[in-house]
């Protein structure tokens, strides 16, 4: 899916915006090969590091919203969701769920509302896990959030979607991308925020109807007389 | 067309008077848009349109070909484009098939939540398109894109128009069409079997899985853009006093 009808860039093809896919929320791809999440290459079971502790879901009481997570992967590979608990510094994961390509679908699961979170979808292969997306947001509590992942070439994509109403799923207002170009964890104030999914079905400012409400002028500024 | 430099006549404390002035032309390309008489043929709608479409390429700091869209005429020396094809520009320049020189622009106004751009362009002497208002437009009506997709100038495909895609408040946001569309043709133009503009064909969907989806920005919000831009210009500078 290409990422904006888009002008022909020469020397970096823009991608069109891969807006028709009524699932596709925040995106992210990544090459392959990245450095595991923990930066650990000690594997433990299963290919994730073997530091990585299981993220213990809030209890009952405290805000939390549901957490579901899709992972498309080629056989023998698998597919995992970690949450930094750092989540400015993208640092201390703790394994939300996995998953591959031969098992059901991963249960979902809790995890805390109301805080910034960084999440991050990696791909486990032969053992070591690579090809991280990274992405923080906000998760408001009672809502649901769905992360899918998929193995695309040698690198992955991911994204994240706000699915409290399944027909009508949103990318979360808050959420910016925080791997990029190499950059594993990309300072909160300058990670991107990416809702390309909703171009299609628009938005509003103003009470007037527009294509992207978050689209600034910055990439004009060139252009742009004093 | 006039031939006086636009920056000669917009210079100076100008932000009011460009909207005042290009509203004028744009509502004159508006009411051209009379109601349909007989359908014209592919052939003739493109002969009717083509002059008016055009190639945008913008320049990075040296001067090096950053990206190709395309343009639409819509008044004397003024043509709409999205803004994405803009993006990162530090010049923009206009072609035509067959003319060797470039005809330089410079970005007028700008909607980027919309992704609407105008460019002035004195050495542009072309008939603006009419505007067609998106009531008047349906689902099923023949619809032509035409533009300069992979810098193959002046390519024209034919279509339907296939929905009308709206925001949560029930908004239109985009006409959905099967007429193809590719990268570079961006900023191109929409048109009914009359030659009137229906859109900025703006997103294309390009997969294994998925035909014939292609989607513009409509018509109607070439007419908002001077309203919109002085709105936007005048909530900045009121931000700027704000922070001082």
């Amino acid at each position: 899916m290409k990422h904006h009808a888009t002008p022909d860039h020469h020397r970096q093809p823009r991608l069109a915006w891969a807006a028709v896919l009524p699932l596709l929320g925040l995106l992210g791809c990544a090459a392959g090969g990245a450095p595991g999440a923990a930066g650990n290459d000690a594997s433990g079971p299963g290919g994730l590091p073997a530091t990585v502790a299981r993220y213990i879901a809030p209890p009952p009481g405290q805000p939390a919203a549901r957490l579901l997570l899709r992972g498309a992967v080629p056989p023998g590979e698998r597919f995992a969701l970690l949450r930094l608990d750092d989540a400015l510094q993208c640092q201390r994961p703790q394994l939300l769920n996995e998953g591959s390509a031969t098992q059901a679908a991963p249960a979902p699961v809790s995890m805390a509302a109301d805080v910034l979170t960084t999440l991050d979808f990696v791909v486990i292969r032969a053992g070591r896990s690579g090809c991280g997306v990274r992405w923080s947001f906000t998760p408001a509590a009672g809502h649901s959030y769905l992360v899918q992942g998929a193995v695309i070439g040698a690198g992955c994509s991911a994204n994240v979607l706000d699915v409290t109403v399944p027909d009508r799923p949103t990318a979360p207002g808050d959420a910016v991308l925080r791997s990029h170009a190499g950059q594993r964890c990309v300072p909160l104030a300058q990670a991107r925020a990416m809702s390309t999914g909703s171009l299609i079905q628009g938005g509003q400012q103003d009470g007037e109807a527009v294509l992207n409400p978050r689209a600034t002028p910055r990439e004009l500024e060139g252009l742009i007389q004093p | 067309m006039t031939r006086q430099p636009l920056r000669q006549a917009w210079d100076g404390h100008i932000h009011r008077a460009r909207p005042a002035r290009l509203a004028a032309s744009i509502a004159a390309a508006l009411l051209a848009a009379s109601p349909a008489s007989q359908a014209l043929s592919p052939a003739e709608v493109f002969a009717q349109v083509a002059p008016s479409v055009w190639r945008v390429q913008t320049l990075d700091r040296d001067g090096l070909l950053l990206g190709q869209g395309s343009a639409v005429v819509t008044g004397p020396g003024q043509l709409v484009t999205n803004c994405h094809v803009l993006a990162r520009a530090r010049k923009v320049q206009l072609r035509r098939d067959g003319q060797s020189n470039a005809v330089p622009a410079r970005l007028a106004l700008w909607d980027a939540p919309r992704d609407l751009c105008l460019l002035q362009a004195s050495g542009v002497d072309a008939p603006a398109v009419p505007l067609l208002p998106s009531a008047q437009a349906a689902v099923g009506q023949p619809a032509f894109a035409v533009g300069h997709p992979r810098g193959l100038d002046l390519t024209m495909s034919a279509g339907l128009v296939s929905s009308f895609r709206r925001n949560d408040a029930a908004q239109l946001v985009l006409i959905q069409t099967s007429a193809a569309i590719s990268g570079g043709s961006s900023g191109g133009g929409l048109f009914n079997d009359q030659g009137a503009l229906l859109g900025l064909t703006t997103i294309a969907s390009v997969t294994a899985d998925a035909q014939n989806l292609n989607f513009a920005i409509p018509a109607d919000w070439i007419l908002d853009l001077p309203r919109r831009h002085a709105a936007a210009r005048a909530a900045e500078a009121a931000a700027k006093a704000a922070s001082r």
